[in-house]
């Protein structure tokens, strides 16, 4: 039996679902992934993650496609982990000066990573009073079709559990039940059947202390059980079956139901999840960099014999993102190999009497040679920054992402990029296009430094806590 | 904002109990769909003040 949940909503962070056992042992499976942080353009050195989707980028240097998938997985130690693969073209053979290490470096990256999100987990304590909340919600809803129908309704107080509500109601209806049949049918079946299991619902909390967090009570069972009973036994009375779950109808969440029943809300629902979440991961960023080169020997380049250097070069990387509404900010440490790409002419000239030709590519004068780099990033991003307001079709976003690479022999190259993007604020999956104005410093001279601007647009997740 | 997601649980026919929480920018509208393709249980909410909502932990009979 396959069991589908489609939800469209801001993000599904975690769904699980456990099998009514006598053991109520727990069977979780993985949900959407919560893709938390994903940054605009699917930055490969940005430290808050790549997130599931895929951008395409335009830059000087060339154009680059990058894809990746981020999944959760129950786990207590590692729960999430995220693959990326990013192809990026030398535009028209023109990138000149570039480093291994540049987000949109000609080559083919990728990026392997798992860790731990304090967001995946099983809120126990939330899901089970924000079920226990929805029962007694739903005990009151129908106690409200039922005292509708009286000619003199109970008064139920705000904070009325189901069990004090059924007794109030049903004094009401002995007192001056409604003179339709059919309509005192219905209101005896429902009152008969919640009186039953009023007490069940309320879900006494006797065991609480043999409760461990991710097992469901005996009690919990039985009060799901019993709302389950109740709905089998209003099946066919479409106005009290509209309320319950199996009935298709829409059921309305622990927030909704806030508003008719705060009372309630403030007395059961617990175990809220924080504002401030955080996420850790370690990765292996592989990068395959392929060279047009001229060999050097004995100082004296050898411009005819066309070489080429292809190399597997490899990252170890950390990251720790802290999430707190609004704000994303994440950063990255790591320890790899790294290489400098200067690419220059390199011209066959043919003469033919008084005529000449030339024939041209672009190679670097000498072998590359990787050496190892420390390496730092770091992002900040403000999503959606509310200028707009409510309500509006569109929605702007900011990053502030650096970086900074320092080889182990001598010398660094840092860079400062500032993506602004705008995205419809309601879309199946969000549709990103922005402009990123990008400064780059370097020690090297050959490099130096440098500003470009790149445009990107693609279909990203959604970014939350 | 909006995202669709979507996960399948590969379970036997019986009497289960799911959760799911959702997360988002405070009063986000959201839905879900539970469905064994006999029974479909429907949700929906808006996001807390705090950026977080849930189904509570509910029944489903699987056929």
């Amino acid at each position: 039996m396959k069991l589908n949940l489609i939800a469209t909503m801001t993000l599904v962070i975690a769904c699980w679902l456990a099998a009514m056992g006598a053991e109520g042992q727990s069977s979780p499976s993985s949900g959407q992934t919560p893709d938390q942080g994903a940054d605009s353009t699917q930055n490969f050195v940005s430290p808050l993650g790549l997130g599931t989707g895929a951008t395409l980028s335009v830059t000087s240097k060339g154009t680059s496609v990058t894809a990746a998938v981020e999944r959760q997985v129950f786990s207590p130690v590692l729960n999430f982990w995220q693959f990326g693969l990013s192809g990026t073209t030398d535009k028209n053979g023109q990138a000149q000066l570039f480093s291994s290490s540049d987000k949109d470096a000609p080559g083919f990256k990728g990026k392997f990573g798992i860790g731990k999100s304090s967001f995946i987990r099983k809120w126990s304590t939330y899901t089970e009073t924000g079920g226990k909340f929805l029962r007694q919600a739903w005990c009151r809803d129908l106690l409200t079709v039922v005292n509708k129908s009286l000619k003199s309704p109970a008064s139920i107080p705000d904070d009325a559990m189901c069990l004090t509500a059924v007794i109030a109601v049903k004094v009401a209806f002995d007192k001056s039940p409604p003179t339709d049949d059919k309509t005192k049918t219905l209101d005896s079946l429902v009152l008969s059947q919640l009186t039953s299991t009023a007490e069940t619902i309320a879900e006494p909390t006797k065991d609480e202390e043999q409760k461990t967090p991710d097992q469901i009570t005996d009690e919990e069972k039985a009060a799901i059980k019993a709302q389950f009973d109740v709905c089998v036994a209003l099946k066919d009375q479409p106005s009290a079956f509209k309320l319950c779950p199996a009935s298709g109808g829409t059921i309305k969440s622990p927030e909704d139901q806030k508003k008719a029943y705060p009372s309630l809300y403030q007395h059961i629902l617990s175990g809220e999840p924080g504002k401030f979440q955080w996420k850790a991961w370690g990765s292996w960023a592989p990068t395959i960099m392929s060279v047009d080169y001229r060999a050097i020997t004995d100082g004296i380049p050898d411009l005819a014999d066309k070489l080429q250097w292809t190399q597997l070069l490899n990252t170890g990387l950390g990251d720790i993102a802290l999430y707190y509404g609004k704000l994303a900010f994440g950063i990255e440490g790591g320890f790899g190999q790294t290489v400098q790409v200067v690419t220059q002419n390199v011209c066959n000239t043919t003469t033919s009497g008084t005529y000449t030709s030339q024939s041209c590519d672009m190679a670097m004068i000498g072998k590359p040679n990787p050496t190892n780099a420390w390496m730092a990033s770091s992002a900040l991003q403000f999503y959606p920054i509310p200028v707009l307001g409510k309500g509006t079709l569109f929605n702007p976003g900011l990053q502030v992402n650096s970086s900074y690479v320092a080889p182990t022999t001598g010398g660094h190259t840092s860079e400062l990029a500032l993506p602004f993007y705008i995205a419809p604020t309601a879309s199946p999956m969000k549709f990103v296009v922005g402009i990123q104005p990008t400064w780059d410093w370097s020690t090297n001279s050959k490099i130096g430094n440098k500003f470009t601007i790149s445009l990107f647009v693609g279909a990203r997740p959604e970014i939350t806590k | 904002m909006t995202n669709n997601s979507s996960a399948a649980f590969s379970t036997a026919a019986g009497f289960h109990i799911y959760a799911i929480v959702v997360a988002g920018s405070p009063g986000d509208p959201w839905t879900a769909k539970v469905t064994d393709h006999t029974t479909t249980q429907n949700h929906s909410g808006h996001i807390s003040p705090s950026g977080f909502d849930t189904t509570g932990d509910t029944g489903f009979n699987a056929a």
